[in-house]
């Protein structure tokens, strides 16, 4: 009897209570061990991004880099987010406690808590920064095989190393809101990016020859929807309706593909599902039921409406279909980095889920492809690389709409997939130079 | 620091009875030096000076008491110094505990110096005991009054109770809360040895068993599930150590499963501890919160623990009662913890060593039922804590906060002496 106890206790404690701990609800992961000198935080080839040094007796947070980072790496003074929060007790977890303390007792050597070593490339993340130059938006950029997240930026943003000082100014900062992540946070109407999702459902469906005549203008019922600029593109198949991304074309598809198969694809593309980040994120929204307006699936189906996504969202989407239709689990720690150099907690790709078949996933990219070859996203293009793209523009009531580029490249054998927003960027020219140059680093 | 609190649990199991003893003295020692330090306080200091009179007092009274002349040979015996060195350790531990939960309140509202004064009080009546029993000549035969007294206590409190924690089970007795079921607890085994004195016939176990029935379902209503519990299982074991019969404990085991099942889908507060059994995670902000709070305390700091103080026990439920074995395996540790459940063993065993070791039948069945009593509450609470059973409010013997459980063990270790006392052949104990 009392056997089945201890083995229960001995069970708890050495296999189940690692990932138990970790539990936001356990309010032990926010002490701080003064005692301990907290791990340093490295991206994927060893640079950098945090570290303890010692000021006089003190032991303070550094951070090189003290803007690029911000969101990504966090704090947790004055409020708790990010990497310094979450992995609160990694940083502070003492490997080899016993031999650590006795030599602390014995040589007064320091107690090191574990390093996390990141997916995170630093020199990406630079290039990614500076072309964001200053301008309200996010960048995420996902290795679409691992799941392993590249790059993550969000503007505007804080100053690490003084953000104690500055905390009573920044976090009332309301018309920049510099500690919001728009990265994973940020919700924003996906606009015509979201025409993946429509054009996916309908070849799902065997629709996938549907065509349309464009006139650049098109009244469906009571509601009447415009091309961009009021383009008439003519006679359209799909593949070429995508390039040129039509409204009227994805709106009359739309209709004939119905509300069911829209909202199941946006379901199998995480839409209202968890995303299984380890940091904080907003989950996608999509709010189409069966029983609502004619106009309102229309408005959907070309990314308007009530839809809301984010950039961490649509990465992982573009992933999915680099990846032949499979989402990976998107992550950001690669594994902890002991004191002594061991490798530890090393977390390895995970399928999140199957969003497609390969072979749509297949039709999908040469779409994509001919976006850059032909069609909106030509500004995007790099000699020499085949990138598979898609463009988006979100209208934003009375201000200018925000501006989205989602890409991947290599088409064949991706090695990148990266989605940018730009608040109120008008278009997504300026987005897809961002991408541009972000892929040309990444693959040069 | 922490690994000299481990040391000194370790070591109690490999030393001899003398030793045991300075073990026991140098933990309290040690943790209220800890204490102390931490919180400068006077009352912390109070608490350290009167637990510390309480243990040294207690162990000279027993030892006096104890002492008896063996007359068949000229020697003396001092009564089971081990199990009494086990409770002394596991009273040490909870008073150290209880003052670490409560290091900041003022000394009238401390629980640790409640607990000490409850100890003092248990102490002195189970020195009272051999007295008392050597009066009542032959209580094994006062069957009909320990169930008249039972149904009163119990009715008692079904009628003037008061809810605390979710279960009706408290009077309150000039300010004192007082847990009745703890004493019908003490009346219930001995009427137990007494039924099944003589090797008992049927009609004898139906008497029995309806009159178990009936406490089992005023506990049930009352919604104190784990005494109903552990008076089946009690009454369970010592039937079949009355009888020796495997059919009638299966067929008892089988209709208690029958009946839990009926009460799960009648009762909706049994459905709740099933549920947070099953799954504390998915229930953690509703049902599970107190156990999933206990398996952070745990967990958290791995199996050297925190140190005493530098842990956060009091972010539990319950902490003082039903949870107290988590605070303990937070800051001492969960190697702590399972050398804790060790010792519990080792008491428990002793405790059927002295139900083994007499010839007196009644005896024998009386130790039977005090030991699988106590070793089943031991393993309610804390199969509770750690999700083998659904949870169970009933406290963790000598170690939970409680005047009643604290008295009713004690008085119950104290029967066990007197009975081995009795064994070794000290008849005029």
């Amino acid at each position: 009897m009392f056997g089945v106890i201890l083995f229960f206790l001995f069970r708890f404690v050495f296999f189940e209570s690692h990932y138990v701990i970790s539990n936001p609800f356990n309010r032990r992961i926010h002490l701080i061990d003064s005692n301990i000198v907290r791990g340093d935080i490295f991206d994927r080839n060893g640079t950098v991004l945090a570290t303890t040094v010692s000021r006089n007796g003190i032991n303070e947070r550094e951070y090189p880099f003290p803007t690029q980072f911000s969101h990504l790496i966090g704090y947790i003074t004055g409020g708790r987010t990010g990497i310094e929060s979450n992995y609160n007790f990694s940083l502070q977890n003492l490997y080899l406690e016993m031999l650590q303390r006795t030599y602390q007792i014995i040589f007064n050597t320091p107690l090191r808590g574990n390093s996390l070593v990141l997916t995170v490339d630093a020199d990406l993340q630079l290039v990614a920064y500076e072309q964001l130059a200053g301008r309200n938006g996010a960048i995420v950029a996902i290795e679409p095989s691992t799941g392993q997240i590249l790059s993550m930026v969000s503007f505007p943003d804080f100053n690490l190393n003084t953000l104690q000082n500055d905390w009573a100014q920044v976090s009332t900062d309301t018309i920049n809101s510099p500690l919001l992540n728009r990265a994973t946070q940020g919700l924003y109407p996906p606009g015509s990016i979201y025409k993946i999702i429509t054009a996916l459902a309908a070849i799902d469906s065997g629709m996938g020859d549907f065509t349309f005549v464009c006139t650049g203008e098109a009244v469906f019922n009571d509601s009447s929807i415009r091309c961009f600029n009021n383009i008439a593109h003519g006679y359209l198949d799909m593949e070429s309706a995508f390039a040129h991304s039509c409204n009227t074309y994805f709106a009359a598809l739309a209709l004939e593909l119905g509300y069911d198969r829209l909202i199941q694809s946006s379901e199998e593309f995480l839409f209202n599902s968890v995303l299984s980040y380890s940091l904080e994120y907003n989950i996608p929204r999509f709010n189409l039921t069966e029983f609502s307006e004619e106009s309102e699936l229309i408005q959907t189906s070309i990314g308007q409406g009530r839809t809301l996504t984010t950039a961490l969202h649509m990465a992982m989407i573009t992933s999915g279909i680099a990846n032949n239709g499979i989402i990976m689990t998107p992550y950001v720690v690669q594994h902890e980095l002991t004191f002594n150099g061991n490798i530890r907690n090393r977390e390895l790709p995970g399928m999140l889920t199957r969003a497609t078949t390969s072979e749509n996933a297949e039709i999908m990219t040469s779409m994509m492809i001919e976006v850059v070859e032909r069609g909106t996203g030509t500004t995007a293009r790099i000699n020499g690389v085949q990138i598979a793209a898609k463009t988006g523009t979100a209208e934003v009531g009375n201000a200018e709409s925000h501006g989205w580029f989602v890409a991947f490249a290599p088409a064949k054998n991706p090695e990148i997939a990266v989605a940018v927003v730009l608040e109120n960027a008008g278009g997504s020219v300026p987005a897809q130079i961002i991408a541009r140059e972000i892929i040309q680093h990444a693959l040069g | 620091m922490r690994y000299v609190f481990l040391f000194y649990i370790v070591a109690f199991f490999f030393v001899n009875e003398s030793k045991q003893k300075l073990l026991i003295l140098a933990f309290h020692l040690t943790a209220f030096t800890i204490l102390i330090h931490d919180s400068r306080s006077a009352s912390v200091v109070s608490i350290a000076a009167a637990s510390l009179i309480l243990l040294v007092a207690a162990n000279f009274a027993v030892k006096y008491i104890y002492s008896t002349d063996v007359s068949s040979s000229k020697e003396k015996i001092n009564g089971n110094e081990k199990l009494w060195n086990d409770a002394a350790f596991l009273m040490t531990i909870g008073i150290v505990t209880l003052t670490r939960l409560t290091i900041t309140r003022p000394l009238g509202d401390s629980l640790a110096l409640m607990q000490t004064l409850w100890f003092a009080v248990a102490i002195t009546a189970m020195l009272a005991i051999p007295l008392a029993l050597k009066i009542v000549r032959k209580f094994e035969k006062l069957t009909y009054i320990y169930v008249l007294v039972s149904i009163l206590l119990i009715s008692s409190t079904l009628l003037l109770g008061q809810e605390q924690y979710g279960a009706v089970n408290w009077i309150m007795i000039a300010g004192i809360s007082f847990q009745a079921s703890e004493f019908v607890k003490i009346l219930f085994v001995f009427y137990l040895a007494s039924v099944f004195r003589k090797p008992p016939d049927y009609k004898k176990i139906i008497v029995s068993g309806t009159f178990t029935a009936t406490i089992v379902l005023l506990l049930v209503l009352s919604v104190d599930l784990g005494g109903a519990l552990i008076f089946f299982i009690t009454y369970m074991l010592v039937l079949y150590a009355a009888t020796g019969n495997i059919f009638l404990f299966s067929a008892g085991m089988i209709s208690a499963s029958v009946a839990a099942y009926v009460a799960y889908e009648l009762f909706p507060h049994i459905r709740v501890r099933v549920n947070a059994w099953r799954d504390p995670w998915r229930y953690i902000d509703t049902d599970g919160y107190q156990i999933a709070l206990g398996f952070f305390s745990i967990g958290t700091f791995g199996i050297f623990g925190s140190g005493l103080t530098l842990g956060d026990p009091n972010f539990n439920a319950v902490v003082e009662r039903d949870m107290i074995f988590v605070a303990i395996s937070e800051e001492f540790g969960s190697l702590f913890g399972g050398m804790l459940i060790l010792l519990y063993l080792n008491m428990f065993y002793k405790g059927m060593q002295i139900a083994m070791g007499t010839t007196n039948r009644s005896h024998s069945l009386l130790a039977t039922g005090i030991v699988s009593m106590m070793a089943f509450q031991t393993f309610l609470i804390l199969g509770g804590i750690l999700t083998v059973v659904p949870l169970t409010g009933v406290t963790l013997p000598l170690i939970s906060y409680g005047g009643s459980s604290v008295v009713a063990t004690i008085a119950k270790l104290g029967v066990l002496q007197w009975i081995y006392i009795r064994s070794q052949g000290g008849e005029n104990f």
